[in-house]
């Protein structure tokens, strides 16, 4: 089956959410290969990848889980350690699995040769593994034996108790017949007791046989035959069933003794596979439709069923009562095509003929009839349903000895569901979304369900959200002080509105920075394995949530920055005990979230960055000049590893080689709103900083004026807004100035300054009795900023700006305002560096050397 | 002619295979009422419901669907509880039947299988 | 993209800047309009050819002074109303200032070439297109081609990272 485009999303999504969990999986399977759970999970996974795919038809997909399964479901049943060897290979799988998907994926869903190759490739390997195993197949089933069931055998104790022989035919498209054949004996049990079958029951599960021989069963029971019989239908995929009364002294034990039917064999038989001469192929009832029934069948919204009846010995007019069913049918359930005998005919002979004759039109005529008792009547009916809707009518309809209900499938059916035209496609894509929706109102209290968003849909529901904001600004701006009560309350519901709305599509947006860390422990392991290097992961911080549309462009950033490290940073391991260090090196991964922004580190203890080293390779490269090279500061070298075309790969490594350069990692970071800042030690590691925005997009900021321009300062960064008193409060220490409040000693600094570079402030600070600072904290400290006057507080949407105009990072974006403004939204924690990277160390000793660096990394 | 749609709580861990089995149900006359994704859901949502029918995904994480089936079982002794297996699971399936699931449909999901399978657990009174 | 590309190749935006006509490939311009100055906003810290952002329809739009980025006809006077041409690169918009926008003119691959030595030209591509019979006298008229990438190319001397580090050295007080 072939489940369609319509689910092709929902399984990528999915499939990409399984394919991580077994990752992670695997990662932790690794490190305790003996671990039950792990491998029970595994398992699960795998198992529930493999029917995704199979639902939708990718057997590239499919085929290699069921491998990776059954190597699983080995370790499953049998615990012990799962080896190494295995491990990998079941890593490779994925691997594999993931680029399959890849692949599918920018396919549309077409399995393309490569998946295929790819795919048989994996199977083979994994096939390999499962060699080894030596799985005990079918060891413990005894073949071709009649043993009796393992059902006592009570002799016929009760009087009433009649012995059967009953006959079982299965679906000749039955799966796991075994089964059936297992559900057939649990009814029998339940109706009776089970004397014998064949083949008996110990190999059910094995014998596919049992489609084409059937099942054979004797039973004593004190049950009437017709009841078990009937009960035994109700078996899915039981087609057929015998039941022969027999002596009960007979030779019970023997089925292929002298057979002594008591009674004559009732058989029912649920597929007719002789076509009768008054059955119309489809071909010819196709004929009949006419073009808008054949469009609605063609895209499912009518389904074509023949059905054949028998009526009861009872029925006293036959024919009034199938002429009545039809009519009934036509008006009720759906549009009758064709009949035998025809309703036009049957018509006729009714006295009052004119319901007859309205349906004349769509009827085929056919030779007149007389309905003789138990004579198979026929009829072709166009319905909105299935074969459940037609008995449940036909059942309650009428009085029937008999009916077979099946569904006529057309050629152009299939054709038409791949081969539509764009517009005929759009069409049933709407039709199904109907349908979609229709069953979301009838199935009302899904409270588990989900429904994935389109990131698009998301994204421009958040921009429509920041509309609102903006628009109910303006509304507050324009009603001014002149609002009435009801209006400020109005005002004031609507405010709360759209916060709550806001929060929720925040929310939804939100996923824990794990989503990215997750892929990283096998991600290295494997990395570190092919370089024979030993590396451990420390991960920190796993929770700090970020933007969903951030977790791909991260990702790729993160498996550059973390290849590199291994492939550049990390020593082996004979080196590392050489230098005195510990024989595995160490990756950490720290994340944690400060005010609107998060912050990512990644940080190795490898041989660091020689920055000679990079000089040479930049004047190698013709990037500088060897005097330019001469007096830049050690910051300055590292920073042009970001520089275009960069690489300090001595060879190309084939890890690192098929990678992404600095250069585009810094973008990449840039594009999001963030920056990177390097800091490395010779012998001792290299620490890449991320900060990038959360990106939540509506902010509580302060607005303030400073100099010619309105600005806005995130509120969640300040801390309190003060007039100081100039001479009480601010002293000169060196060449800064700081101020004293509440006992802290705050630096000063003048905004105005690092944002306004036209105006170079010639105000002195003495000339003024009071000035306006706005206490903030940037990295765990505070600073007071001199502002020249506060305009208030608002919510405000960040707009980003190109990274281009904003190399130094002063600004996390800006924001625009009912009346067309724009404000620059300041980034607190940038400007503070800047500061003390103007005042260097001297007067704000800071013990972390590494952040020091990390301040004058971000210059740039 | 009154027709209420039977009631069916769908019991899988895939979101994806809730939904194919979603749309074919609903396709087919039959109300969804409810979705549940492991066992021990499955088990509350059951108290809550009581489906006419659940069907139910065997491998499951937390609980699987051959523990929850005992534990409906248990509760309710005429549930109609219909595996969702995979080709391979027979011997869980026979356990399933064991425990008295009433029948069983195949992944990749066919329409009119999974149709015939809920019709079938329908005409079987309990007890029968 | 590609079909655009296509489609619009060979067409290109003309453009006076300091008394010099030139062009921009019209696949990268998204628009063209009247700046007013009152409505820039300054970045801060932004490179110095950079006038300010502007908010067009609700987007922060950084505005680019071509000839300040170009180091072009700088003690030229400006005109009294400027346009700025909306162009897209790397997913993002910019705006380019320039002094007027003329036409949209169709030069072919082979009336492009590069710009004798001696000749100085806007960017380091030296591209300069033939337009025929566009002078008033009826001579094939001569423009600067600008490449997409000029503008915002990294290692262009002029937005070399030393020239905006620098930070106001004056103290506070």
């Amino acid at each position: 089956m072939n489940a369609g485009e319509e689910y092709l999303d929902l399984f990528f999504d999915e499939v990409d959410t399984s394919l991580e969990a077994l990752n992670q999986q695997l990662s932790l399977l690794s490190k305790n290969p003996g671990q039950v759970s792990i491998i029970a999970e595994i398992f699960r996974i795998v198992h529930t990848v493999k029917g995704m795919a199979a639902t939708i038809g990718f057997n590239t997909i499919s085929r290699v889980c069921h491998r990776m399964e059954e190597l699983f479901d080995f370790y499953r049943k049998n615990p012990q350690e799962v080896p190494t060897q295995t491990i990998q290979s079941e890593l490779k799988a994925l691997d594999g699995l993931f680029k399959i998907v890849e692949n599918l994926s920018s396919n549309e869903g077409e399995e393309s040769s490569i998946s295929k190759t790819l795919s048989d490739a994996l199977c083979k390997e994994l096939e390999e593994e499962l060699k080894k195993l030596n799985v005990p197949k079918n060891a413990n089933v005894p073949k071709n034996t009649k043993a009796l069931a393992q059902t006592p055998i009570i002799e016929q104790a009760v009087s009433r108790e009649r012995k059967f022989e009953i006959k079982v035919k299965f679906a000749e498209d039955c799966l796991m017949p075994g089964v059936r054949a297992f559900m057939t004996t649990q009814v029998l049990e339940k109706n009776g007791h089970l004397l014998e079958s064949d083949p008996p029951s110990e190999s059910f599960l094995d014998n596919i046989e049992i489609v084409s021989s059937g099942l054979k069963a004797i039973i004593t029971s004190s049950k009437p035959l017709e009841q078990i019989q009937s009960r035994l239908l109700k078996i899915s995929d039981v087609i057929e069933v015998e039941v022969l009364e027999r002596e009960m002294s007979g030779s019970s034990h023997n089925l292929s003794a002298e057979q002594i039917p008591i009674s004559l064999p009732i058989t029912v038989t649920k597929s007719i596979k002789e076509i009768n001469y008054y059955e119309k192929s489809p071909e010819q009832i196709e004929k009949l439709l006419s073009d808008f029934q054949r469009h609605e069948i063609a895209i499912g919204n009518l389904n074509a069923f023949q059905v054949d009846l028998v009526l009861t010995d009872e029925v006293v007019n036959a024919e009034e009562q199938f002429f009545n069913l039809l009519n009934n049918l036509n008006e009720y359930l759906g549009q009758i095509i064709y009949s035998y005998p025809s309703i036009l005919e049957l018509g006729q002979k009714q006295e009052n003929s004119s319901e007859a004759k309205t349906l004349t039109n769509l009827l085929n005529v056919e030779a007149a009839k007389f309905i003789a008792h138990s004579e198979k009547l026929h009829f072709v009916l166009l319905v909105d349903g299935s074969h459940k809707n037609i008995l449940d009518f036909l059942s309650d309809a009428c009085e029937l000895n008999k009916v077979e209900v099946k569904e006529i499938e057309f050629d152009w059916q299939k054709k038409a569901e791949t081969e539509q035209s764009p517009e005929a496609q759009t069409e049933v894509k709407s039709i199904q979304e109907e349908n979609k929706d229709l069953s979301f109102t009838k199935s009302g209290d899904v409270k588990t369900a989900f429904v994935r968003v389109n990131m698009a849909t998301l994204e421009s529901l958040m921009n429509s959200v920041g509309e609102l904001v903006i628009n109910h600004n303006r509304i507050k701006l324009a009603m001014g002080d002149g609002a009435t009560n009801e209006e400020r309350s109005i005002l004031q519901y609507l405010h709360q509105v759209t916060t709550k709305i806001q929060q929720l599509v925040m929310s939804i947006r939100m996923v824990p920075i794990n989503q990215v860390f997750t892929r990283f422990p096998r991600f290295i392991r494997d990395m570190s394995r092919e370089l024979k290097k030993e590396v451990l992961l420390e991960v920190e911080g796993e929770n700090t949530e970020i933007d969903r549309l951030m977790v791909d462009e991260l990702n790729e950033v993160f498996i550059h920055l973390v290849r590199n490290a291994i492939d550049h940073g990390m020593e082996t391991a004979e080196e590392r005990l050489e230098k005195g260090k510990s024989k595995a090196g160490t990756i950490k991964m720290q994340a944690y979230a400060q005010g609107n922004n998060v912050f990512i580190t990644i940080t190795d203890d490898g041989k660091g960055i020689d920055p000679q080293n990079i000089k040479k390779k930049a004047i190698q490269k013709g990037l500088l000049t060897a005097e330019e090279a001469e007096i830049m500061s050690h910051n300055e070298v590292l920073e042009l590893i970001f520089a275009i075309g960069f690489s300090t790969a001595d060879k190309v490594s084939d890890l690192s080689g098929r990678g992404v350069g600095m250069d585009v990692v810094k973008s990449r970071i840039s594009s999001l709103g963030g920056q990177i800042f390097i800091n490395s030690v010779v012998g001792e590691g290299t620490s890449i900083r991320l900060s990038i925005p959360s990106t939540i997009s509506i902010i509580q900021a302060l607005l303030i004026n400073e100099g010619n321009g309105l600005y806005a300062i995130p509120l969640s960064q300040i801390k309190e807004i003060v007039s100081i008193n100039v001479l009480a409060q601010v002293y000169e220490i060196g060449s800064c100035d700081i101020i004293l409040l509440h006992n802290e000693t705050i630096p000063l600094i003048r905004l105005g300054k690092y944002i306004d570079l036209e105006k170079v402030s010639e105000n002195n600070l003495k000339n003024q009795s009071n000035i306006l600072v706005v206490i903030v904290n940037s990295e765990e400290k505070n600073y007071a900023f001199i502002i020249d006057s506060l305009v208030g507080q608002q919510e405000i949407v960040i707009k980003p700006i190109s990274h281009k105009a904003n190399q130094e990072g002063l600004v996390n974006g800006a924001t625009v305002f009912g009346d067309g403004r724009v404000a620059m939204i300041l980034n607190i924690d940038q400007i503070t560096k800047m500061y003390l990277l103007e005042h260097e160390s001297r007067e704000f000793p800071n013990d972390d050397t590494g952040e020091e660096a990390l301040y004058w990394a971000s210059r740039y | 002619m009154s027709h209420t749609a039977p009631s069916v709580l769908i019991v899988d861990d895939a979101l994806f295979m809730r939904t194919v089995l979603r749309d074919i149900l609903t396709k087919n006359g039959y109300q969804v009422i409810g979705e549940a994704t492991n066992g021990h859901e499955a088990i509350e949502r059951y108290q809550e419901l009581h489906p006419d029918i659940t069907t139910m995904d065997i491998t499951m994480p937390e609980l699987d669907g051959i523990a929850a089936l005992k534990k409906i079982m248990e509760i309710d002794q005429t549930a109609k509880i219909i595996m969702c297996s995979a080709m391979g699971q027979q011997g869980i399936v026979v356990e399933a039947i064991k425990q008295g699931a009433c029948d069983f449909i195949i992944k990749p999901f066919q329409p009119n299988r999974v149709v015939q399978a809920l019709e079938k657990a329908l005409q079987v009174s309990a007890g029968e | 993209m590609k079909t655009e590309h296509i489609s619009f190749s060979n067409q290109y935006i003309i453009f006076t800047l300091a008394g010099e006509t030139m062009g921009v490939p019209i696949n990268f311009v998204r628009e063209v309009l009247n700046l007013n100055s009152h409505n820039l906003y300054k970045i801060p810290g932004a490179p110095p050819f950079y006038k300010g952002v502007i908010n067009l329809r609700g987007q922060v739009i950084p505005i680019i002074d071509a000839r300040r980025k170009f180091n072009f006809g700088l003690n030229l006077a400006q005109t009294d109303s400027p346009k700025a041409i909306i162009v897209e690169y790397d997913k993002e918009q910019f705006g380019l200032v320039v002094d007027g926008v003329e036409e949209v003119a169709r030069i072919e691959d082979d009336c492009i070439e590069v710009a004798p030595g001696h000749l100085s030209t806007i960017d380091k591509d030296r591209k300069i297109g033939r337009i025929s019979g566009k002078e008033e006298d009826g001579k094939d008229r001569f423009v600067f081609i600008l490449s997409k990438e000029s503008l915002f190319d990294s290692f262009d001397k002029k937005t070399s990272p030393g020239q905006f580090r620098k930070i106001p050295n004056e103290t506070l007080i």
